[in-house]
């Protein structure tokens, strides 16, 4: 079943890999998860381990779309997003949040400082890059 | 005025509350997508806001009865 999926993915997705996007998350497998969906979408994946390096890679590249991990080891997700925002480069820039937590605290503040989508981890693969897809076509965005 | 001071409380939790759904509402008003997960959270503190007027609203009425 999932295969068949996959390969209906494969065949009916836009492979452009000009179109970037930024990964910022400290645990690695969830990390290689989201390298994974990005791939399925044809499009190229840039990885940032923390907050601040996240911040340099998104002013320097430039990314369609920004995964982000709301706990990260020097800052938490609020503090980069509000970074994100005041940047000229990345104020407008989709950014997707992750998080293990789902109090609407955590969801409240994440929408009031410029998120554009938000998931409480775990995520399933197939949700994922459905997300990503229609983010980076900003259809709806 | 006297019967507002005791319900400052109960104003500013709704001032609070509001903001989840001010940004909702700028979302939409703009045009743009409003993912499910802040929908709910935004509806939710709505209907905390409906519960917070209407306790106001008790409270006010329990004090002119004493007056």
């Amino acid at each position: 079943m999932f295969k068949y999926w996959w390969q209906k993915m494969a065949n009916t997705r836009k492979i452009d890999p000009s179109v970037k996007v930024l990964i910022i998350e400290d645990n690695q497998v969830d990390a290689r998860m989201f390298e994974k969906a990005v791939h399925i979408c044809g499009f190229t994946s840039l990885i940032a381990w923390d907050g601040q390096s996240g911040i340099e890679m998104a002013q320097n590249h430039t990314p369609r779309l920004i995964i982000l991990d709301y706990q990260l080891p020097d800052m938490n997700g609020d503090q980069v997003l509000k970074w994100l925002r005041c940047k000229k480069e990345t104020a407008k820039e989709a950014v997707m949040v992750l998080s293990i937590l789902d109090n609407s605290d955590v969801i409240i503040k994440s929408f009031e400082n410029g998120a554009d989508q938000y998931f409480k981890k775990p995520i399933d693969l197939k949700t994922l890059v459905r997300q990503i897809t229609l983010m980076v076509d900003k259809a709806h965005y | 005025m006297g019967d507002w001071s005791i319900m400052d409380k109960d104003i500013k939790e709704i001032q609070l509350r509001l903001k989840a759904p001010m940004i909702a509402l700028e979302r939409l008003s703009n045009g743009r997508y409003l993912p499910q997960v802040f929908a709910e959270v935004a509806f939710n503190e709505l209907w905390e806001i409906q519960r917070l007027t209407e306790k106001m609203i008790g409270k006010r009425k329990q004090r002119k009865k004493h007056v």
